[in-house]
């Protein structure tokens, strides 16, 4: 193809560009007409080229940029000693990268009588490009003179950031309000109160008990509960069932609190509202005048107790679960005429006082002594020192050396057969020893023993204390794996340590809290954990003169084994108590008897000296940890009543899946009633 | 080497007239009940698993000891000393370069040094199995016995040529330098110490580096620098010496 002139020569290229299919001649006509499009498109391609090269093999030229910004507590306040939700925003400005987020906090020190030791709070982490990602911790410095650090760390580099803890605390626990997204609070609670009220959006919630642990209360105002997620609301659930306090006051929009979310909190099946008129007790206003046409939702109560009703309307009922309370205020205090009531803060304050020191449960006790003792145990660990075969070992080995050299000086072997014989002999016993020694006695590479006391609380829930040891024969990496619904766990202090404790990560991911830790080879770890779980098992004492009556009634998945009944002078051994039972027993409390049950004169109290489990292990832990002499039982030395039996084959609450570290689990049930009350420590 | 004379020699008189076996005896005679009773006495206590705990590092730092000690006094010909030709007579009499001799000297320690440690391995070995020490621990072990071995008795080499008509005056030398190789060391800067680095290499111990003049160095570079030096200082003076020797 020729073309005459220019204009014809631009014409039929671009008939050529659009119609016709690309040949080398028409490229070449195209570059010839249009050069300096051409040179444009080189270097585009080439630049482009480049630019990929580099991302290719020249990764750090383009890194990623990352952004630390951290949000602590609620809305920056949290309580002091008790752990709080950090938000961690990452801003990545950069390329895609991937890396590990640690946030380290100390634990232990002079407070607990302890040498510090680091806890790392780790994920790991995917950035896409130019994005941003907020993830949630729930930390728990046990002091805050040191700052928090927070680490982010990729192949591309390490961003780092510390905060200063000192700015954000309060001493007292705070008080959430969640209200349908309000500006202002709804809710007064009146500068009076030592307790912070922080308002909270339905996202802010955190979705880990753990971190409602310095919450008191938990106020809900006309809020939906619908977008809240399932974690939330089990976390929620579990933060009530632990000790929390939730305030469900009534609104308008009765509608929201007929949502299934919702309803799984109220006492009450709301159906409407109503204009009532509120007879505010002396004690609750400066004024006994009745405030009219207060705005008050009708319900009917499901379960939990009336506290008080108007006009046959529940207005303040309250249920229990667990350790924790949930109380509905049926009026909507947010609205005229009872917002502008000058009694409702004093009034909202009665509803969040503080909740009443209960009779904590008797603390186990948990020391390297108590590991002293369990260590010797033989079923521990296997205690294999081949003092004997290792003896003979030697004496062998030594005398074959001293045979073959015999020989040798004797010409009745030649030298060549000496030092084959030599490097034979020494390499046979060496294998054949390492074979021996390293296989016998089949000594795991750790053992982890659990030790729970079940401490029977109300409505078929209890306050489990998990006492742990790792003991290790190796120089090797622990991974525990952590069941939901733990409150806290921490290594036990041990100032006796000769060097400081290594630090303790805790990894959350895919639902389950993960503790990682190292120790060394022949040394160990202790840990106390705690958490409330649901195990219906409901004893009931009922004392009529010189009997008691105790009622029982297994419900929960679980056998209990080796029962017994304690009372001031005597001992009553219960036996076995398998799923399902359920009885009434009456058991004197006169000082009669007391030689056939092998008891003790009503004087002496509560004596468990005797008692033994035919195991060497539960002895111990019965007699050392759980009810360690001398220490806690004494408390009830005026009288008791103890009853407790070990759980068959206990759900475990760590797991560590690894066949060469062998698992004890042991548990006790335990209810104690103090009978007049415990005796001042 | 095999026609090294000097080598033949060592060789006869320690392994074929039986003057070495003393040696030897007494490595083994001394490191067996150490590991035996290092190993029996905790189990009399309450923690009995502490002694199997510990076994391997006793073990393996009485090793240490023993072979550096012995090694030195082998090389300094503190065994059967009158059946030695001295050094002239090999260079003289015999017509025997010095490299020749130097070599011979250096291959008999070596082969000293590794006899030591064969003998010694059952017994290391068995105490690291039942200490649970990782095997790779184990084996690395006995690369740092043989190192260290090396790095000291040398010196024994050096006294031995300097000083060869002087007996008394070398073996207060070489005792003199294990004292202050095994004590003044730990004094001075302790990953000098042959006994405490392999204890914190046992032990996955990091050793506190060493600060001078604002520059810091670990623990590891200035220990290995340290020996690596000893040693070539050891061998530049063993070479010296021998050729001083000839000169006179």
């Amino acid at each position: 193809m020729s073309f005459a002139n220019g204009k014809a020569r631009q014409h039929a290229s671009l008939t050529i560009w659009l119609h016709r299919p690309v040949t080398r001649d028409s490229i070449c006509c195209r570059l010839s007409s249009r050069p300096v499009e051409a040179r444009w498109r080189r270097t585009i391609g080439s630049g482009l080229c480049c630019v990929l090269f580099a991302i290719l093999f020249f990764p750090f030229l383009c890194k990623a940029e990352i952004s630390l910004e951290a949000r602590v507590g609620f809305h920056g306040v949290f309580q002091l000693g008790r752990p709080f939700p950090l938000g961690v925003v990452l801003r990545n400005s950069g390329r895609p990268t991937e890396g590990t987020l640690e946030i380290q906090v100390f634990k232990s020190g002079a407070t607990m009588a302890g040498a510090p030791y680091p806890l790392i709070y780790r994920r790991e982490l995917f950035l896409s490009a130019q994005s941003e990602k907020t993830l949630q911790f729930t930390v728990d410095p046990d002091y805050i003179s040191r700052p928090l650090t927070i680490t982010f760390e990729s192949p591309s580099g390490k961003t780092s950031r510390e905060l200063d803890l000192r700015r954000h605390f309060t001493p007292t626990p705070v008080v959430l309000l969640l209200s349908g997204g309000a500006a202002a609070s709804p809710v007064a609670i009146g500068a009076a109160s030592s307790n912070r009220l922080v308002g909270l959006s339905l996202s802010e919630l955190p979705a880990d008990p753990r971190a409602l642990l310095g919450v008191s209360h938990l106020i809900f105002y006309d809020q939906s509960l619908r977008e809240l997620s399932r974690f939330q609301l089990l976390a929620l659930d579990h933060w009530i069932t632990s000790g929390g306090h939730l305030l469900i006051v009534g609104s308008l929009n009765y509608a929201l609190y007929q949502e299934p979310s919702m309803s799984r909190f109220l006492p009450v099946r709301v159906t409407g509202t109503k204009r009532v008129n509120f007879f505010p007790s002396r004690a609750e206003g400066d004024s006994v005048a009745p405030i009219a046409d207060v705005w008050t939702q009708v319900s009917t109560v499901v379960a939990g107790r009336v506290i008080s009703e108007n006009q046959g309307i529940p207005v303040l009922v309250e249920n229990h679960r667990g350790k924790g309370k949930i109380v509905y205020l049926a009026m909507d205090v947010g609205r005229p005429p009872l917002s502008q009531w000058e009694g409702l803060p004093r009034f909202m304050q009665t509803l969040l006082a503080p909740p009443g020191a209960d009779d904590p449960s008797p603390r186990t006790h948990w020391d390297d002594a108590v590991f002293s003792q369990l260590i010797l145990t033989p079923s521990f660990v296997s205690t294999y020192v081949p003092t004997v075969s290792f003896f003979l070992a030697i004496v062998g080995y030594l005398a074959g050396v001293g045979l073959l050299t015999w020989l040798w000086q004797q010409r009745r072997i030649r030298q060549m057969t000496f030092m084959v014989c030599l490097i034979v002999f020494v390499s046979i016993s060496g294998l054949g020893g390492y074979l021996l020694f390293s296989r016998g006695g089949n000594v795991p590479d750790g053992v982890f023993l659990s030790a729970t006391v079940m401490e029977n609380s109300a409505h078929g829930y209890v306050e489990s204390q998990t006492n742990l040891v790792l003991f290790s024969t190796q120089i090797r990496q622990y991974s525990l794996q952590l069941e939901r619904g733990w409150i806290d766990m921490v290594p036990v202090s041990t100032p006796a340590r000769e060097r400081p404790e290594k630090a303790v990560v805790l990894q959350d991911g895919g639902g389950f809290s993960r503790y990682q830790l190292a120790l060394r080879e022949w040394d160990y770890r202790l840990f106390r954990m705690r958490f409330v779980d649901r195990f219906p098992l409901h004893v009931e004492f009922e004392q009529q003169g010189e009997s008691l009556l105790m009622k029982l009634e297994n419900l929960s998945a679980k056998d209990l084994i080796d029962c017994w009944l304690l009372v001031p002078g005597h001992r009553y051994a219960l036996g076995n108590i398998p799923r399902g039972t359920s009885w009434r027993k009456v058991f004197s409390l006169a000082g009669a008897n007391a030689k056939e049950s092998g008891g003790l004169g009503r004087g002496e109290g509560l004596n468990l000296r005797e008692l033994s489990f035919g195991e060497k292990t539960r002895d111990i832990l019965f007699h050392s940890s759980f009810f360690p002499r001398d220490r806690e039982i004494s408390r009830w030395s005026r009288g008791a009543l103890v009853f407790f039996g070990w759980v068959k084959d206990p759900e475990p609450r760590l797991r560590i899946d690894d066949p060469r570290i062998r698992i004890y689990d042991y548990t006790l049930f335990r209810s104690i009633l103090p009978l007049g009350g415990a005796e001042d420590e | 080497m095999k026609d090294n004379l000097v080598l033949r020699e060592n060789i006869e008189i320690f392994f074929s007239e039986g003057h070495g076996f003393a040696v030897y005896f007494y490595l083994l005679i001394i490191l067996a009940p150490i590991e035996f009773l290092s190993l029996y006495l905790p189990s009399l206590d309450a923690q009995m698993w502490s002694g199997s705990a510990s076994l391997f590092k006793v073990g393996s730092v009485t090793a240490l000891l023993l072979i550096v000690y012995f090694a030195l006094r082998v090389a300094n010909q503190e065994f059967a000393p009158w059946r030695f030709l001295p050094l002239r007579r090999w260079t003289r009499e015999r017509g025997q370069s010095i490299v020749t001799v130097g070599r011979g000297q250096l291959a008999f320690l070596a082969l000293h040094v590794t006899c030591s440690i064969l003998l010694c391995v059952p017994l290391l070995i068995w105490a690291g199995a039942i200490a649970r020490t990782p095997f790779p621990r184990v084996a690395t072990t006995f690369l740092f016995l043989l190192f260290y071995a090396f790095s000291y008795s040398i010196w024994g080499l050096v006294t031995l040529v300097l000083w060869e008509r002087r007996a008394e005056s070398r073996q207060v030398v070489i005792r003199c330098f294990f004292f202050c190789v095994v004590f003044v060391s730990a004094l001075v800067y302790l990953p000098l110490n042959p006994a405490a680095f392999l204890l914190a290499f046992l032990g996955r111990e990091e050793l506190a580096p060493l600060n001078l003049g604002g520059w810091q160095w670990s623990a590891t570079t200035v220990h290995f620098t340290f020996h690596l030096a000893l040693m070539s200082i050891g061998l530049a003076l063993h070479r010296w010496a021998l050729r001083r020797e000839l000169l006179n």
